[in-house]
């Protein structure tokens, strides 16, 4: 009952989406085709380094696609909301509401001129008509839930007199403020040291168990999404070439890429073979070999691999678009 | 929506960028061309008096009209090009080698050299440009050398902190440590490796400088402390104009449309060689 | 905080006195010219060094500066060489006409400025930011003394709507001063206007470009709250301490707009000063009025460094 309850819905559902930047010939394809669905309570992962794509499709989420981008196909649907139909500004009217997004670089994403309970509280202004002084006094409690000391003293703070840990739990109380349906944690732990980064992931995992938020929490970091998701998307080059829940795609890495990321990402635990970085690069958006777009530097590549990669299920929620992953048998 | 364009494809924005940048060099050849070959092109000569035909609005015989002694005005707007030019290419030229040796100096040797240099630079920066050049003008004297060796000295400033600024980054690049370590004099390293590099931000301030000069140069006069009559310069041609303004109106006019054009040209001139030479200064 | 405004205000006297010291040196730059200059060239030697002693220039140029500097700050701005006349009252009774000139001048200045630039930033790369940005290129070259001369072509000879000159004090007569004050501030102020402008513009583009104001955008805020609430205090940090520039410049304007419109002002003063060779006249209104760009320079960076939290603490950490 719940199962079905939670597939019919899904927080967020993007389905066949693509976003080109530019027009006619100069046109290039960032986000291709991606099939992407977060239940109610759920935390994500969407890896991929950088160029692939993952920080545009997040932004074609909040409807905050640059100029020159546009949606060429697919539906975004918001707990059944298709967001692609809506005007601008109703997606203005649910972003920050609905859907709200931690930015990365905590620092250089807070007011440096304005104090930071104002900036936590400002979403209930916005979006809520609260009065600045409800607006100052819910962030207080806000600080308080993100474990900040002294909540009363640091609202009345700027963010420079904040630690780094410190600003990016009040970038997460500044999203938490709406009680959104859907946070998008875009890198937020990139920019952390280690001890930090844990109390930030606690910290997640603590909202989505207490207010059952839906996360998107998009990285290059494998350590952080085994520590923190439920499921995980894999992205290259504007493509998902592996998804499935968080334990499956570790134990049973079923796409030569994700087994790429696997090997160049150091670990503590387990054997040390040495960090085996994959060769080449991302290729350009309108640069990419015919077909899979990992073939160019893919070990395992055939002359099949220029057909449209298809989606081949390999365990129980996880699917490779690798068309070999039969025969090589998943991890290696 | 605000952010980062990926891809630029306002192509037609590019091309009234450069379209400026073409415009203000032919508004300055234009200029450069009018005061090289003024005696060749002008109807007439700028000090022909004709008390009998004075004050006459422009008419066919006198595409501008003619002044209060009779006096040709578009001859004497051209020749006055002259006069501007003149002391442009003499300020600037004051000021970008004071400047340079000034900034380069202060950036190789640093310290104390540098403290003192540079806060004499900052302050001399803020005084308004025309007071100083009336003071240093009481003592020199009112005439046009004197007038281009003021502009001059206020130049100087500016460009020795830009020469300081580029000195200190060509500086930091490798290569001067290398020639360093193998034993070069301070005055090669200065000539060979860094000047190149202080020359190119240079010629661009220099270009903006010329437009200040020319400005400057037609205020003094129009001020009585430059050109003085009966040498044509804008601005003592405007200052004149000033008298007759109810009766001749043009010249009040055409001077300054002159000069205008003249500023505007290197301005544009300057913003354009900006933009191409050094993008990332660019917005 | 209260310790760097400290600190700002005794820079200003170490600054005022070097600037004393440079318009003192400009001015003796080829010495012996204040005699020869006042006397004109068929000058008897011996009138010379009558005139010389009368004034003290056969002093140490060291003891003459002192003399002069330490004199003026007590308001004694020596006597005229023309007329014997002090100085100092002189300059007193033109300073308050000066300030309101450059006062209104630049008002007028930022009314344009301010919002055209933030548009035109806010606009970036379409119609309206290339509109402006040209309209500021083309009106920065114009030469302010011609922009008065044309004004008062257009208004006080063709169209006589507005007075060509003359000066009404604002306490006798507040109407008339503000109508006889219209096209000199004009002229000043369109002029200044440009540069500050372009200034606007560029600071406004850089703090669009931060990633705080694309978290402002992600919360929802719309553009109007985005630039009021988020984009413009942090663009006016920077303006402010690059626009204090433009107070030399339009100072330096003062000069020219208060002759042509013959406004009794400490600008017209620097021209009497020079064309009559009366040094003591020249430098007593040419050291006020840099006294007052340094000032206006000082009040302006500090205004800059109090808006901005990150100066707040800066002293105390």
């Amino acid at each position: 009952m719940k199962i079905e309850a939670n597939k019919r819905s899904s927080t967020l559902e993007i389905e066949n989406l693509s976003v080109a930047f530019g027009q006619g010939s100069k046109s290039a394809v960032v986000v291709d085709n991606i099939s992407l669905k977060i239940g109610k309570g759920e935390i994500v992962g969407l890896i991929g380094e950088s160029g692939s794509g993952k920080t545009v499709a997040s932004l074609a989420v909040l409807g905050m696609l640059p100029r020159g981008a546009k949606v060429v196909q697919g539906s975004i649907k918001l707990t059944n909301d298709p967001l692609l139909e809506r005007t601008d500004d109703y997606r203005r009217s649910i972003r920050g509401d609905r859907i709200a997004l931690i930015p990365q670089d905590a620092l250089r994403s807070l007011n440096p001129t304005g104090k930071v309970g104002y900036q936590v509280g400002e979403p209930l202004n916005l979006h809520r008509s609260a009065s600045w002084a409800f607006a100052r006094s819910k962030a207080i409690e806000l600080l308080r839930s993100v474990n900040l000391s002294d909540p009363e003293l640091r609202s009345e703070e700027y963010p420079h007199q904040f630690s780094g840990g410190m600003q990016q739990r009040a970038m997460i109380a500044m999203g938490l403020s709406t009680e959104p349906e859907l946070l998008i944690a875009d890198e937020p732990t990139t920019a952390l040291d280690v001890t930090v980064q844990a109390q930030v992931l606690d910290l997640l995992r603590a909202v989505r168990d207490q207010h059952d938020t839906s996360i998107l929490f998009i990285t290059h970091d494998l350590g952080v999404v085994a520590n923190l998701c439920d499921r995980v998307y894999v992205m290259y080059s504007g493509a998902i070439v592996e998804e499935g829940p968080v334990d499956q795609i570790f134990s049973n890495p079923s796409h030569p890429y994700t087994q790429g990321l696997l090997d160049a990402t150091p670990r503590i635990h387990g054997a040390m073979t040495g960090l085996t970085p994959i060769p080449g690069q991302i290729p350009l958006p309108n640069k990419r070999p015919v077909g899979c777009r990992f073939s160019d530097r893919c070990l395992f590549a055939l002359p099949q691999c220029a057909s449209t990669p298809k989606p081949i299920t390999v365990g129980d929620n996880h699917i490779s678009y690798c068309l070999r992953v039969k025969e090589l048998g998943g991890s290696s | 929506m605000q952010g980062k364009d990926e891809m630029n494809f306002l192509s037609k924005f590019n091309w009234i960028r450069h379209g400026l940048l073409t415009i203000g060099i032919m508004i300055v050849g234009t200029v450069i061309v009018a005061a090289l070959t003024a005696p060749i092109i002008s109807p007439y000569s700028p000090y022909d008096l004709d008390v009998t035909m004075m004050l006459q609005a422009p008419s066919a015989d006198h595409w501008l009209g003619t002044d209060e002694l009779g006096r040709d005005v578009l001859s004497r707007t051209i020749f006055a090009s002259q006069i501007s030019i003149q002391v442009a290419l003499v300020a600037v030229s004051v000021g970008v080698i004071g400047g340079t040796i000034i900034g380069v100096l202060a950036a190789y040797f640093g310290g104390v050299t540098d403290l003192i240099l540079m806060r004499l630079m900052e302050l001399l920066f803020s005084f308004p440009a025309i007071l100083l050049a009336i003071v240093l003008m009481a003592s020199l004297g009112t005439s046009i050398l004197n007038a281009m060796i003021a502009i001059g000295i206020i130049f100087i400033p500016g460009f020795a902190r830009l020469a300081r600024a580029t000195t200190v980054e060509a500086m930091q690049q490798q290569y001067i440590e290398a020639a360093r370590s193998v034993g070069m004099s301070h005055s090669r390293i200065l000539i060979i490796e860094i000047m190149p590099n202080v020359i190119t931000p240079l010629l661009v301030e220099a270009a903006v400088a010329f437009a200040y000069a020319v400005l400057l140069e037609s205020a003094l006069s129009f001020l009585g402390l430059g050109a003085q009559p009966p040498e044509p310069s804008w601005g003592n041609m405007l200052n004149t104009g000033r008298g007759f303004m109810a009766q001749a109106p043009w010249l009040s006019i055409m001077p300054g449309m002159a000069l205008f054009f003249c500023v505007l040209g290197f301005n544009l001139l300057g913003d354009g060689l900006r933009d191409m030479l050094d993008p990332h200064l660019r917005d | 905080m209260l310790r760097l405004i400290f600190t700002r205000l005794a820079l200003f006297v170490p600054t005022l006195l070097a600037a004393s010291i440079i318009l003192f040196i400009a001015i003796n730059v080829v010495p012996g010219s204040a005699a020869r200059s006042a006397l004109g060239v068929d000058a008897t030697p011996q009138a010379i060094m009558r005139f010389e002693a009368l004034n003290g220039l056969d002093r140490p140029l060291i003891v003459q500066y002192s003399d002069w500097f330490i004199k003026a700050m007590q308001g004694d701005f020596g006597k005229s060489f023309q007329n014997r006349v002090a100085v100092g009252p002189e300059i007193l009774k033109r300073l308050p006409v000066t300030l309101e000139l450059a006062l209104l001048a630049f008002l007028i200045a930022n009314v344009i400025a301010l919002p055209l630039g933030a548009i035109a930033a806010f606009r970036h790369r379409k119609i309206l930011d290339v509109i402006i940005t040209t309209f500021a290129t083309i009106l920065g070259a114009v030469p302010n003394f011609w922009l008065a001369t044309l004004f008062v072509l257009l208004f006080a000879l063709i169209w006589p709507i507005l007075p060509a000159g003359g000066f009404t004090p604002f306490l006798s007569d507040p109407k008339a001063n503000l109508i006889q004050m219209i096209l000199p501030a004009l002229s000043l102020g369109l002029v200044s206007s440009s540069l500050l402008l372009r200034i606007m513009r560029t600071t406004m583009l850089e703090v669009l470009n931060s990633a705080y104001i694309k978290t402002a955008h992600a919360k929802g805020a719309s553009e109007r709250v985005v630039l009021t609430r988020h984009a413009l205090r942090n663009a006016l940090i920077p303006f402010f301490t690059v626009g204090a520039v433009e107070f030399g410049f339009l100072f330096g304007g003062v000069v020219v707009i208060e002759d042509i419109f013959r406004l009794p002002g400490i600008g017209s003063l620097v021209l009497v000063g020079i064309i009559n060779r009366d040094y003591p006249v020249l430098l007593g209104s040419a050291l006020v009025i840099t006294i007052v760009v340094l000032a206006a320079n000082m009040i302006v960076d500090t205004i800059a460094m109090i808006l901005d939290p990150r100066q707040i603490h800066a002293g105390e950490r």
